[in-house]
């Protein structure tokens, strides 16, 4: 009898499985299921192609003539390299990723594999960093080290005298600095996936075998982790070269730009955009990004054969550091402090009637008049708050059991061309967030059904945005029940829609919920897109904030900032805490061998 | 520097503590050198902790533990060494088989670490040599991962013995194997270990392993060492019920002392009276519990000379091959024989049960009473046998109510 099992689905859902052999329910197609696929496979379809078939149009023609061209690439190229916008690109998003890369994955594995102190709070920290907004982030950081005002520098400089000139944020350094904080939460919470399922006795097999500590961990744990740290790094540099929150509150400022900027700039801030020169932009980015991609799935192809957990002699012996114990803890406490710093800061700048450095003297000024203010101002907030949870709540709801069902008969059915449900399904991960957004603008702008200018065009984006990551939570959730669980719902005379109410859905339940979650919260927290396709009344909450800081109002944004900080890390956490109580029943549930 | 006949491994007044819990409670034993030695108990009973205390893997609250004459760990003065230093090998229950490297690879591990001063060939030869003792020179280039269950576990093995350890410590190295092969490994198991003459602790909770591989067999429960010997002398003579129970079935009867002479003891038992050998004193007219395990007794039709023997009704007849099962009732009590198959009695028959005075076991029966109440349906307090409950369905476990067995796996098909 074999006790492996397939790798707990996690939050991210960015880590997939395919150890487990797949088996099909029927030798033969079932034409509820050739329907259903025909059905999926539209809606995938409808999801990615106008964007993508836009841009690429766009891109190649000339927009009076409409004839082929490659005049834009052409004209694009020389401010490209001679603004350095490409080279910008490359070192922020390599450098923020290795940076970030080594920082998480060292947190992981203190936190898994070692009896460092702080577990608790660095797993909780990077969680709530991976929940809140970017933007609200971000801003915290220029509170903190914006070259005029920044607390820190203020204290460096003028109450210590310990540095002569100021720090900038608002610079490369200050920008990768920034990511790389960003990112080292979310690697934190990937790592974490690999080295905790990592089989203990593997470890200790190689101590026993007279290997030393630094040995081991070199020569076993580090082997054994590598395939899911390849996996993790190249989506991160991925995500790092199409950043556009960072590049643009600090990057627009300080005058370095990235591609992801500039095609904003030249979308948004211009009054007749040259269409086909943004999509030149964008196209140029996407072939960054694919090599990545191609990576990216090599590396997780590759990583069913180690990451297995065996379950017997359940055992979470540690590394016990000695020693070195309270110095890897106050490692540890750094994430922490990165990551609740700028926080600290909005809720004081929110407490101020205009922006002032946190003192004593200045206390005297706190009120919380800036967060009457959000309610007072034609109750907009409120109306961004409601388009949020309606958008992210509803793309993420239909989003989750779409994918659900088409998890399920790529892996579970023989209907002929599924897999295109999953190739079409990993397209967006290719497209960039600003892309994406500009190419969903363009596809429906022009068209007589009024989809444009409401939310649902929002729903459509963050659909096709979401898609991948949804779909693999699923994938794996699917691949983890066994076959017999289904098949004795068909032999006790279920039909398809009772298997997938009465057995299926509640046994997917934490994969669902790890979908949902992912899915909610990526859009609740995303700025690109809903810049793009913002119109009256559907400005969501991100929006809402950009723009007040792009007005100057700097304590309201700080406000609103706090509200939504505390919305959305309660929610967070309750969705992380469901997901982790459901779990654990539905995998006892789903009849592990 | 050890010389014949010194212990290998000393384990003294082992203590081990997981938070509140104390999982091994003050064990002792010695291992010679070249000795199979097992230590045998039911699931959590802390043989795995006590290997891994051995092993280093776990520190430890209380104790001494030396290996070959060198301390490795002491509580008094604090001595610990680690696990790379003790010069041990061993074979986990999971066998932790590296999947990121080849069988060569894992095996080569511990001559190839950093501090190891073998040369390159050296390494390649001694490999080879371990890789074709568990036969699987023919694999080396495979993946750890690409491997059947008796294959990992032969790596497993390999790669414990290759660095030629002081000392080789399997935890339930054969549990993960299915049953016939499970058999075969056991033999080849034992072979090795005396080929190669390596002081081995073997922790097991299957009591056909213990028995038949190992020098010394020591009985854990609780965190405790109950009895330890030879694995003949501790299948005969149990010091508990406990034990008896553990190393196979017994049939247990209420009993009363009627007389004593020296060790030999005749009892009550219902309406007859039985003899038996008491390796303890016994007192007239104590209760206490008279223990013969099934194969030990015999069917005879008619009448009977022997000392021991009880009339009864065969009521169940279960033919396994190589013996019989019968389960009769005595007195409206069932009692488990396992015979010969050459005559078989069929249900109904009325015959002689008998057994040598030197196979009954007799126990005190304050001890025993508390630890057989839920396992064995004798009730001491009227003195009488009684039906097990359970016997009203006997279809469903049908001779396993009455046998005296802690262990979850049937004992019926058990090869003996
Ligand atoms: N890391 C741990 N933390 C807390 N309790 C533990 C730990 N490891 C073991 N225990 C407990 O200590 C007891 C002894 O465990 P041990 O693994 O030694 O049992 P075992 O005799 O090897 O059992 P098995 O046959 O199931 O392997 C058990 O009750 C177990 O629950
Ligand atoms: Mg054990």
């Amino acid at each position: 009898m074999s006790h492996s099992s397939v790798q707990p689905v996690q939050v991210k859902g960015l880590l997939i499985d395919r150890q487990r052999p797949r088996h099909r329910l029927f030798s033969r197609v079932q034409p509820v299921e050739l329907v259903l696929f025909g059905i999926l496979l539209a809606f995938f379809v409808w999801l990615v192609f106008p964007p993508v078939a836009s841009l690429v149009v766009k891109a190649f023609t000339d927009g009076d003539t409409n004839e082929l061209t490659f005049d834009h690439f052409v004209t694009i190229l020389p401010t490209l390299v001679h603004a350095g916008v490409i080279s910008n690109t490359l070192i922020f998003a390599v450098s923020a990723s290795v940076i970030s890369f080594a920082y998480g994955s060292v947190l992981a594995w203190l936190a898994e594999r070692t009896n460092a102190p702080f577990r608790r709070l660095v797993y909780v920290s990077a969680f709530l960093s991976f929940a809140l907004p970017t933007v609200i982030q971000v801003l915290g950081w220029v509170f903190l080290l914006g070259r005029r005002q920044g607390f820190i520098n203020s204290i460096l400089v003028t109450q210590l005298g310990i540095l002569s000139e100021p720090l900038d944020v608002q610079s490369m350094g200050g920008m990768i600095f920034v990511e790389a904080i960003l990112w080292t939460a979310v690697v934190f919470l990937l790592m974490v996936v690999p080295f905790r399922s990592m089989d203990a006795s593997l470890e200790e097999a190689g101590r026993v075998a007279r290997g030393t500590s630094a040995e081991v961990f070199l020569r076993i744990t580090l082997r054994l982790a590598m395939p899911a740290g390849f996996a993790v790094f190249f989506i991160s540099l991925v995500r790092n070269l199409e950043s556009f929150e960072v590049p643009a509150i600090l990057g627009l400022p300080g005058g370095v730009n990235v591609l992801a900027t500039q095609i904003f700039v030249r979308l948004h801030a211009t009054v007749l955009p040259n269409y086909g020169q943004v999509s030149a932009y964008s196209i140029l980015l996407v072939l960054i990004v694919l090599p990545l991609l191609y990576a990216y799935h090599r590396a997780t192809k590759g990583q069913g054969h180690y990451a297995t957990i065996t379950g017997k002699g359940l055992r979470t012996a540690r590394l016990d550091l000695g020693r070195y114990r309270w110095a890897a803890g106050i490692f540890m406490l750094t994430l922490p402090l990165v990551i609740l710093l700028p926080l600290f800061m909005l809720v004081w700048v929110s407490l101020m009637p205009f922006y002032r450095i946190p003192s004593w003297e200045a206390l005297g000024s706190a009120s919380l008049n800036n967060y009457y203010a959000l309610v007072d101002s034609g109750s907009r907030v409120l109306d961004s708050l409601a388009a949020t949870a309606l958008v992210a709540g509803g793309s993420a709801t239909i989003l989750v059991f779409a994918t659900a069902a088409a998890c399920w008969l790529v892996i579970r059915t023989r209907v002929p061309g599924r897999s295109a449900l999953e190739f079409v399904s990993v397209i967006p991960l290719a497209i960039p967030s600003i892309v994406l957004g500009a190419g969903v603008l363009w596809a429906y702008v022009g068209l007589p059904v009024p989809i444009y200018g409401t939310a649902a065009i929002l729903v459509l984006a963050y659909m096709a945005r979401s898609l991948p990551f949804t779909m693999r939570s699923n994938f794996s959730g699917v691949l983890s029940i066994s076959k017999e669980l289904e098949e004795s719902a068909f032999v006790a005379g279920a039909n398809h829609r009772e298997l997938f109410q009465r057995v299926l859905i509640p046994l997917l339940l934490p994969a669902l919920l790890t979908g949902w979650q992912y899915a909610f919260l990526q859009t609740a927290r995303e700025l690109p897109i809903a810049l793009l396709l913002q119109s009256e009344g559907n400005q969501m909450i991100s929006v809402r904030i950009w723009n007040l800081w792009e007005v100057g109002q700097v304590t309201n944004a700080a406000a609103l900032s706090v509200v939504v900080a505390i919305l959305l890390g309660i929610l967070g956490f309750v969705l992380e805490g469901l997901s982790r109580r459901y779990g654990i029943v539905a995998a006892e549930a789903s009849g592990r061998r | 520097m050890t010389r014949t006949g010194e212990s290998t491994l000393v384990v003294r007044a082992l203590n081990k503590h997981y938070g509140a819990f104390h999982a091994v409670r003050g064990v002792n034993f010695d291992i010679r050198e070249g000795e199979l030695y097992t230590l045998l108990g039911p699931s959590g009973c802390g043989k795995s902790t006590t290997l891994r205390c051995v092993a280093g893997l776990e520190h430890i609250d209380g104790g001494d533990i030396a290996i070959a004459g060198t301390v490795v760990d002491s509580s008094a003065p604090p001595v610990f060494m680690p696990p790379n230093k003790r010069d041990i090998g061993m074979v986990f229950q999971n066998y932790g088989i590296w999947p990121h490297m080849s069988v060569f690879d894992n095996v080569a591990f511990p001559i190839t670490v950093w501090r190891s001063k073998v040369s390159r060939r050296e390494v390649v030869r001694r490999t080879e040599e371990a890789l074709a003792a568990v036969k699987l020179d023919h694999l080396s280039g495979r993946r750890g991962t690409e491997l059947s269950g008796g294959q990992q576990q032969r790596v497993a093995l390999a790669r414990a013995l290759v660095a030629r350890p002081k000392l080789l410590l399997l935890d339930e190295p054969l549990s993960n194997l299915d049953a016939t092969l499970r058999e075969s490994m056991r033999m080849e198991l034992r072979r090795l270990q005396k080929n190669v003459g390596i002081t081995t602790l073997f922790v097991t909770h299957d009591q056909t392993e213990a028995l038949s591989m190992s020098d010394r067999v020591a009985v854990m429960r609780e965190g405790v060492i109950i009895q330890e010997d030879a694995p003949q002398e501790i299948y005969s003579k149990p010091s508990d019920l406990y034990v008896a129970g553990f190393l196979g079935r017994v049939n247990c009867f209420a009993a009363k002392v009627n007389t004593v002479h020296r060790d030999y003891v005749s009892v009550q038992v219902g309406s007859g009276t039985l003899h038996a050998r008491s390796q303890r004193a016994m007192h007239e007219g104590a209760r206490v519990v008279l223990a013969v395990r099934p194969e030990k007794m015999s069917l005879r039709q008619g009448e009977s000379s022997a000392v021991n023997s009880l009339p009864g009704v065969v009521a169940e007849v279960s033919f396994i091959g190589e013996a019989v099962d019968y389960r009769l009732l005595v007195d409206g009590t069932s009692v488990i024989v396992r015979e010969n198959a050459r005559v078989i009695f069929p249900v109904g028959t009325s015959v002689r049960i008998e057994f040598d005075v030197d196979d009954g076991l007799l126990y005190e029966d304050e001890v025993a009473a508390a630890k057989v109440s839920q396992v064995s349906a004798v009730d001491p307090a009227d003195g009488k046998l009684e039906t097990p409950r359970t016997t009203d369905t006997p279809t469903t476990t049908p001779m396993r109510n009455q046998q005296f067995s802690l262990r979850k796996t049937a004992t019926i098909g058990q090869s003996t």
